[in-house]
């Protein structure tokens, strides 16, 4: 899952995206609007954490922007401002959720687990792909019940596959999705993620195959 | 003594008549000089209502030649050619006397002197008169122009009058400007200024109040770092010491959070925002127990028994739901954490001659010196542990002011513990419909 921050306080920016790499999400941070928005116009994210106080571009003049263009991305307001107005506004305007600073990391953390869920799970808490379980809360991988040893980017790039079960993934959006950990992720590098992906899969009748040109496609081994 | 002198002059002219009548009378021939005045003449000259009238020609060397006999003799310079007046005693009365000289002619060298007597009594008269008709009547103009001023005066300054009990009626948290369509022309440049003085003083004070929020408001983005910070730390392998100064350094991060929280609601307390708010008819037990059973999850682990005993009929009041709601929360926020385990918290409401609201705790008691002074901004009871941020009961007592309620405290009942009272006003018929 890969993480748009917008805010510009680099103290809580830094630990936040640190705390949200550190359970597996793939973060990019933007402390000022307009780039915000230019990122997201452009760009595959799965969640927008969005801040209103924003330099360039104010957080809701964002907000509609998006929305205007008529994306649907899940956007989560953070924000210092804890009116009613402000929440009923922001709301109103198109986020998905709007939660106050300063917070609880554990609630913060749900929520964004339950945007997810709704947009790229359909609100299911698990999802079964053959032998294959993937639990969309806990976001751990069985295969006949046994729990799959899998790091954080091999569960980032099966989360891709199920999301869309049966649809080739091109490479440049795994290598989009790869590269923030502040690193960029070569080519070669994704190739060899999704062979350890693969390795890891074998028991469980379902491949990740490879289609020259077109990208990868998790199918169930006939 | 101006009455007198007026009489005196008058009268004095009048001597003076009656002397130069004497004088016509005089008649002479080469050898003697003597007065034509028979006895019908004599009459019309002494004839007055009210005094006698004493006359005598005199000859230069005093020998009298005709009238009384019994007037004083002349003193004095005697060659005088004006009229001398004096004052002396004639028969055991006082009486005005004029003395003149004259030359009489064809008879050289002989001068006679004429004396005129009067008693006083025409005169004490004329100055009762006078009194009487003049300076009683000035007097009494004076006093009914005296009280017509005073009234006139009493009358233009009602106006001030009615300003100065105004203002020192209200209340010190009261901005809004005068009523200024009755007063006088004079005067309304002075309540021009006042207003214009209020005015400031209200944006000085909102002025004060928005930068205390910002500032609270500043507060939060770093604090949500903070905690972000802490929370990943905490997930770190480390052993227990560790732990433990995190679980210290998140606490003192809550009770910034709190603190800031608590600062924005005070300065958006103060009742000089209240025009923003929105007031209603409200039931205050359902304010009252939804306050109540926000803290249960805080005084469980506490220990702390928290109940509420609600009023048998609504306890409606005119208020704000947020912040009564917040002033409650407070209250009950501060019976629990200065309670010590196993003490209890009542809430309740009555509505009785008026409608209150009591939150009790048998904890250590507020000492009857500090009651007045919790109410301060910040102030600390020396010896409490202090986990609160001193603005729980500043904040209480802003809202309650801005509802026109009382906040009382006591101590709790059987002599322990802590009873803080809120009295509310009755929601008036117009407010409840």
């Amino acid at each position: 899952m890969k993480i748009l921050l917008a805010e510009d306080d680099s103290f809580l920016a830094e630990g936040l995206s640190m705390v949200l790499r550190d359970h597996g999400y793939s973060v990019d941070v933007e402390p000022n609007g307009l780039n915000a928005d230019s990122a997201v116009g452009m760009n595959q994210y799965d969640l927008l954490i969005l801040d209103l106080g924003l330099p360039k571009l104010d957080g809701l003049d964002v907000l509609k922007r998006i929305r205007g263009r008529g994306q649907t991305i899940p956007i989560l307001i953070l924000t210092a401002r804890d009116r009613l107005e402000d929440r009923v506004k922001g709301l109103d305007l198109g986020a998905n959720d709007y939660i106050t600073k300063p917070f609880e990391l554990p609630e913060l953390e749900a929520r964004i687990r339950a945007l997810i869920r709704k947009e790229s799970w359909s609100n299911h808490t698990e999802i079964v792909f053959g032998t294959l379980t993937f639990n969309t809360v806990s976001r751990m991988a069985f295969v006949n019940g046994a729990p799959l040893e899998l790091t954080a980017r091999e569960v980032a790039v099966l989360e891709i596959f199920l999301q869309r079960v049966g649809a080739t993934i091109p490479k440049d959006r795994l290598t989009d999705l790869l590269s923030s950990w502040d690193e960029e992720v070569s080519e070669n590098a994704v190739g060899i993620i999704v062979h350890r992906l693969r390795k890891k899969l074998e028991h469980s009748e379902l491949t990740i195959r490879a289609l020259r040109g077109l990208g990868y496609r998790l199918e169930k081994v006939d | 003594m101006i009455a007198d002198k007026f009489a005196n002059d008058t009268l004095d002219r009048e001597l003076l008549n009656t002397a130069d009548s004497v004088i016509a009378r005089l008649r002479s021939d080469h050898f003697k000089v003597w007065v034509d005045l028979p006895p019908a003449a004599q009459a019309i000259l002494r004839h007055n209502n009210r005094d006698k009238v004493y006359f005598q020609v005199l000859t230069r060397d005093l020998k009298r030649i005709c009238g009384d006999a019994i007037l004083p003799r002349p003193i004095g310079p005697l060659d005088t050619t004006e009229p001398k007046f004096r004052n002396a005693t004639l028969n055991g009365q006082d009486v005005r006397m004029v003395r003149i000289k004259v030359d009489v002619p064809n008879v050289s060298e002989q001068s006679l002197l004429v004396q005129v007597a009067q008693t006083l009594n025409g005169r004490h008269d004329m100055t009762h008169h006078i009194l009487l008709s003049i300076v009683l009547p000035q007097m009494i103009l004076i006093i009914l122009g005296a009280f017509c001023v005073s009234f006139g005066v009493t009358r233009g300054l009602k106006p001030l009058k009615t300003l100065e009990g105004d203002l020192s009626k209200r209340s010190q948290l009261d901005f809004t400007p005068i009523e200024s369509d009755d007063t006088p022309r004079e005067v309304r440049p002075l309540v021009n200024a006042i207003n214009d003085l209020l005015e400031r003083l209200r944006d000085d004070i909102e002025h004060q109040n928005r930068f205390v929020a910002n500032a609270a408001h500043q507060f939060r983005t770093p604090l949500a770092g903070l905690k972000t910070f802490i929370y990943a730390a905490k997930r770190l392998p480390s052993e227990e010491k560790m732990k433990a100064v995190l679980e210290r350094i998140e606490a003192g991060t809550d009770r910034m959070t709190h603190l800031a929280n608590k600062l924005l609601t005070l300065a958006k307390a103060e009742p000089v925002n209240s025009i923003d708010r929105h007031y209603e008819c409200l039931d205050l037990n359902f304010i009252a127990s939804e306050a109540t059973s926000e803290f249960v999850s805080e005084s469980v682990p506490r220990n702390v028994e928290l109940c509420f005993i609600g009023s048998d009929k609504p306890a409606m009041i005119y208020g704000e739901m947020a912040d009564l709601t917040e002033l409650t929360s407070n209250l009950i926020e501060n019976a629990v954490i200065y309670t010590q385990e196993g003490g209890s918290v009542t809430v309740r409401v009555s509505n009785g001659d008026a409608v209150r609201l009591t939150v009790q705790d048998n904890g250590p008691g507020i000492p009857e010196e500090e009651r007045n002074r919790v109410f301060e901004r910040f102030y600390r009871i020396l010896g409490t542990e202090a986990p609160g941020s001193g603005l729980g009961l500043p904040i209480v007592k802003e809202i309650a002011a801005a509802h026109k309620a009382k906040v009382s405290i006591e101590t709790g009942t059987l002599g322990i513990g802590t009873c803080v009272t809120v009295t509310f006003p009755m929601a008036d018929a117009k407010e409840l419909n």
